[in-house]
């Protein structure tokens, strides 16, 4: 049986009485991204410390392409950046990735190549391979982290947090490199607060809060979908109407979600939507002034999350 | 065991260690220019634990157990991959130790016999891996460098203990004492007598003190949760 399968995981803290997991299921197919989001604490964390098998749950079962994830094996074919990277700071990088390379049990005839080749796809500068890890920057640690998870082409990658503190062409060239990854069959678990990067490369997306899933998102990775629109204009002497406005967006196939005088909110269907939108505000003389993007899907789902936890 | 394991651990020993080595080799050459015999047994003890303190700690705290654990490597491997860097380690050193006592009393005229200079290097074998096999065991409960402070605590409590005892309760606490240190220091009975008069009873309690140790400390390992280090 191919991908990742969790059943009912429970995970507790200081002796039960935190609980970080609280009975979580999921069922990550091989060969996609499958993005964790949440809050702070939402068991995100744990979530991934239990997928490393880094973390003993309390009960349940993970299950990684048939094998228990306790299974040695298992390490064969994964790869994985931490959140924090406490690395040995008196290697330099290119010692760095030798070791995790000769770690990982990979040929070592091929190990001069595979770590240059590693250190080469993710971007660090060839000039700091022989520096100290102990004078890398935030962003350098986040290449050679990737660079050795990515080491023997592993069929699962589990990354916390990849990108953050990199710069955002560093941001980019992960991007990219992921996309390549997955392109190869790599699955990717990618546990981010970066929606946007979650939206773009993820094809599934789980919210977690409070040790549960609270929802699961399908999608294709970066395929846009419906969301909404603010516009401002400056107000008119004759005034409008929410008819006459709702008949001027009508070509557009927006639709008017909220309306002021000066400014309203339109819910579009995708980037085309918002063109139209805007075409037809302009063609109807409507001197648009602002506008802008509320908020974005998985944005959305924090926020409905939220909305419900203020009603309870 | 793990190459790799040993080979890291063997170069995560920092230059410090190595200046407080030369003081104890400070030491040695006016113990053995007082002394005039070849002895090793606790020197080798000292030396293992300069060298391999925190030695499993230090990975805790540095949070770099998670990039060894990412890979195929079981836990029991990496514990006496541990042991045997610090233990060999200690067995290099302790021969160094010796050889320079032996060139001493060579220059002093009164060489040592082939048969101490044997009995010593067997015993800095036996010392130095007894006790890499203590401090591995403490090293995996403790985080950081709290192997030698629990190893010196509780060495030192049956030592003093005995001093404020008296009549039937201080014997005990002698024998407490001794066993203590036979846990500490596996070896102990070879120290001052070489071979010739040690028992079977030795070498039981010395291989089921290693054995005991590196069991525990396998089975603390097994149960240790790698969580983010403090950064």
């Amino acid at each position: 049986m191919s991908g990742i399968q969790v059943e009912n995981l429970v995970k507790t803290y200081s002796r039960g009485k935190v609980r970080a997991l609280d009975g979580v299921s999921l069922a990550i197919p091989s060969g996609g991204v499958f993005g964790v989001i949440g809050p702070n604490g939402a068991g995100k964390t744990t979530l991934m410390g239990c997928l490393m098998g880094f973390l003993n749950p309390d009960s349940g079962s993970i299950h990684v392409d048939g094998m228990d994830v306790e299974d040695i094996r298992v390490r064969l074919f994964t790869g994985f950046v931490p959140e924090r990277l406490t690395f040995e700071k008196w290697m330099s990088g290119r010692s760095f990735t030798a070791y995790q390379h000769a770690l990982a049990k990979l040929p070592a005839p091929q190990r001069e190549q595979a770590v240059a080749a590693a250190l080469t796809e993710v971007g660090l500068e060839e000039t700091a391979w022989d520096r100290p890890i102990a004078k890398y920057s935030r962003g350098m640690l986040q290449r050679l982290a990737l660079a050795q998870a990515i080491l023997g082409s592993p069929r699962y990658l589990f990354l916390d947090e990849p990108t953050s503190g990199m710069d955002p062409l560093g941001v980019m060239a992960v991007r990219n490199l992921l996309a390549k990854l997955k392109k190869q069959g790599c699955t990717i678990i990618l546990n981010s607060h970066q929606l946007e990067q979650v939206d773009r490369l993820c094809d599934q997306v789980v919210f977690v809060r409070q040790g549960r899933v609270e929802a699961m998102e399908t999608q294709r990775a970066g395929e846009e979908v419906e969301r909404s629109l603010a516009v401002s204009w400056r107000k008119l002497e004759k005034g409008l109407s929410e008819a006459q406005l709702k008949t001027i967006i009508e070509p557009s196939g927006a639709q008017l979600k909220d309306f002021k005088e000066g400014q309203a909110e339109f819910l579009i269907k995708d980037d085309q939507g918002s063109e139209k939108l805007l075409a037809c505000l302009i063609q109807a003389h409507i001197p648009v002034i602002e506008a802008h993007s509320v908020e974005k899907r998985l944005e959305r789902l924090f926020m409905k999350e939220n909305d419900m936890e203020a009603k309870s | 065991m793990n190459g790799t394991l040993i080979w890291l651990t063997i170069r995560q020993v920092r230059w410090i260690r190595f200046a407080y080595l030369v003081l104890l080799f400070v030491t040695g050459y006016f113990e053995f220019t007082n002394r005039g015999s070849l002895s090793v047994h606790s020197e080798a003890g000292m030396m293992v634990w300069i060298l391999g303190a925190g030695t499993i700690g230090k990975d805790v705290t540095n949070g770099v157990l998670q990039s060894i654990f990412s890979r195929p490597v079981k836990r029991f491997e990496y514990v006496l991959s541990k042991w045997f860097a610090v233990g060999s380690m200690g067995v290099l050193v302790a021969w160094l130790y010796l050889g320079m006592g032996w060139t001493i009393l060579f220059f002093q005229d009164r060489p040592a016999d082939l048969t101490d200079l044997l009995t010593g290097l067997i015993i800095a074998v036996l010392a130095s891996f007894g006790t890499s096999a203590s401090l591995i065991l403490f090293s995996s409960l403790v985080p950081g460098f709290g192997d030698i402070g629990l190893m010196f605590l509780i060495g030192i409590v049956p030592t003093v203990a005995v001093q404020f005892w008296h009549g039937g309760s201080q014997y005990w606490g002698y024998i407490g004492s001794e066993v203590v240190q036979n846990f500490l220091f596996p070896a102990g009975g070879w120290a001052e007598d070489g071979f010739d008069s040690v028992s079977l009873f030795a070498w039981v309690s010395y291989f089921f003190v290693i054995t005991l140790c590196l069991t525990l400390a396998v089975w603390a390992m097994n149960r240790k949760e790698i969580t983010y280090a403090n950064s």
